[in-house]
């Protein structure tokens, strides 16, 4: 079996990351090409950063096709594009926030998102609403720390991640959690020991996901939402 | 009061059209300019090309944003890049769709949206929920048609736009009728008469609606879902 992952972003340190997370889950018998686009921006924290990596990242998913690739995953918790990949890729695309959320919904019923900026709350819970979930979700919170802090003061991103996620399984009513800020990556089982409920990385998750759509050998329905785009001169 | 009205694709008979409209019922006083964007596709009928036009539209926007435009409307019925161009731009942004989903809503009980293609009313569905209007749609129907068979053929638009329109009405409840492609403008007027509903052509309730915000001075929140990206 053949993944590709894309990193959205151009950041090869962020690649180079996700890449160990990945190969230290896969199975032994998957290949997977972690790779990110060279234009670009370099992180993605907007609507303005999306719409600007959506066009080299769909020229990725063209060449995955032509490459044989089985699944293709896209390696960014705002599933910038995946409509549009969907459409021109026969290939399965796997986006990480849809998937970890289709995860979640199997094992509780509701789920906490925790992520990082305050500001991005309202775009999450859009993303939420436009999968038909927002019934499904117990609150997003974030940790609201700048990133220079979120660097230098692992202890605190550590002890607030864990507050907040209490707050969400005793206040918001979330059985499950999920883990969509980087700096929390790597305290996944500290925290489900901390709170006894299932705390998912969506890395991992949306990677296994693949692995398993993969497997199945089904991909993305083609007759609506992902209808392959009718030919047209593009300037 | 200036307002920039920008076609995201690269279809200068459409925007044409577009602008014919929009100058017939602006107000003396606005200064209409309205656009192409001349790296995009020509009609924007996918993702794909939602995602390829949006790049070179925000360009435009954020030229015209320091140039001191008081209004920006983004003239596709896909909202292409709505959120990121709120983002960038200090000047009112509006989208067609999600402005006629939500004074649709002040209208009627429910509403329909009218799209070109069938493949695409699972994307307007996507759209619905994206803009908060969910519990006033009734519908999303297609004529059968392409965005360019639409401007090809105005004689079969407007039939089937009459057909669909009624079978919405008798059907699925709906009360008002948005028109979303810019290739059904100008038959709101017929269709209103014959089937008495309401009958929106979002390019034109936007303007109106952007002359309205623009007189009180309002623009969307720049705290939050809105906020300036970190590096533009």
């Amino acid at each position: 079996m053949k993944i590709l992952v894309i990193n959205i972003n151009t950041s090869e340190a962020i690649t180079d990351k996700m890449r160990g997370v990945i190969e230290g889950v896969k199975r032994p018998d998957t290949h997977v090409d972690v790779i990110c686009p060279t234009k670009g921006p370099d992180t993605i924290d907007s609507s303005f950063d999306e719409a600007y990596a959506v066009p080299p990242t769909l020229e990725l998913v063209k060449q995955a096709n032509q490459d044989g690739y089985d699944a293709i995953l896209l390696g960014c918790f705002c599933d910038a594009g995946v409509e549009a990949a969907r459409e021109i890729s026969e290939s399965p695309v796997i986006a990480m926030e849809e998937a970890t959320f289709s995860v979640a919904l199997t094992l509780g019923n509701k789920f906490g998102l925790l992520t990082e900026k305050r500001p991005r709350i309202a775009m999450k819970e859009r993303h939420v609403r436009r999968a038909g979930l927002l019934q499904r979700l117990a609150s997003i919170r974030a940790l609201g720390l700048s990133t220079a802090d979120l660097a230098a003061q692992p202890e605190e991103t550590k002890r607030r991640g864990i507050e907040l996620a209490r707050r969400m399984v005793e206040e918001d009513g979330a059985e499950v959690i999920i883990m969509g800020c980087a700096a929390m990556a790597g305290y996944n089982d500290v925290l489900q020991a901390e709170l006894g409920v299932p705390v998912l990385d969506p890395t991992v998750v949306s990677f296994k996901f693949a692995e398993m759509i993969a497997d199945t050998g089904v991909s993305h329905s083609r007759v609506g939402l992902y209808h392959p785009p009718l030919p047209k001169t593009i300037r | 009061m200036r307002i920039l009205v920008i076609n995201p694709n690269s279809s200068a008979e459409m925007t044409e059209s577009v602008e014919e409209v929009l100058h017939r019922i602006r107000r003396p006083d606005t200064e209409l300019s309205v656009v192409c964007t001349p790296e995009a596709p020509v009609s924007i009928q996918s993702a794909r090309d939602v995602a390829l036009s949006v790049p070179p539209m925000l360009e435009i926007i954020r030229r015209a944003d320091s140039d001191g435009v008081d209004a920006v409307i983004i003239a596709c019925f896909s909202d292409p890049g709505l959120e990121a161009a709120k983002e960038v731009s200090s000047a009112l942004v509006l989208g067609i769709q999600e402005t006629s989903l939500h004074v649709a809503s002040l209208l009627g009980h429910k509403y329909t949206i009218l799209t070109p293609l069938a493949s695409r009313i699972a994307s307007k569905e996507q759209d619905v929920r994206r803009f908060k209007a969910e519990p006033a749609c009734a519908s999303v129907r297609a004529l059968g048609m392409t965005v360019l068979e639409t401007e090809a053929d105005p004689a079969r638009t407007k039939a089937r736009i009459f057909e669909v329109a009624r079978a919405a009405m008798e059907e699925d409840g709906a009360e008002v009728m948005i028109l979303g492609c810019a290739g059904m403008t100008g038959y709101a007027d017929d269709i209103e008469r014959e089937l008495g509903i309401v009958v929106l052509d979002p390019t034109s309730v936007t303007l109106k609606v952007a002359e309205g915000l623009g007189d009180l001075n309002i623009r969307h929140c720049k705290h939050g879902l809105y906020a300036s990206p970190a590096a533009a």
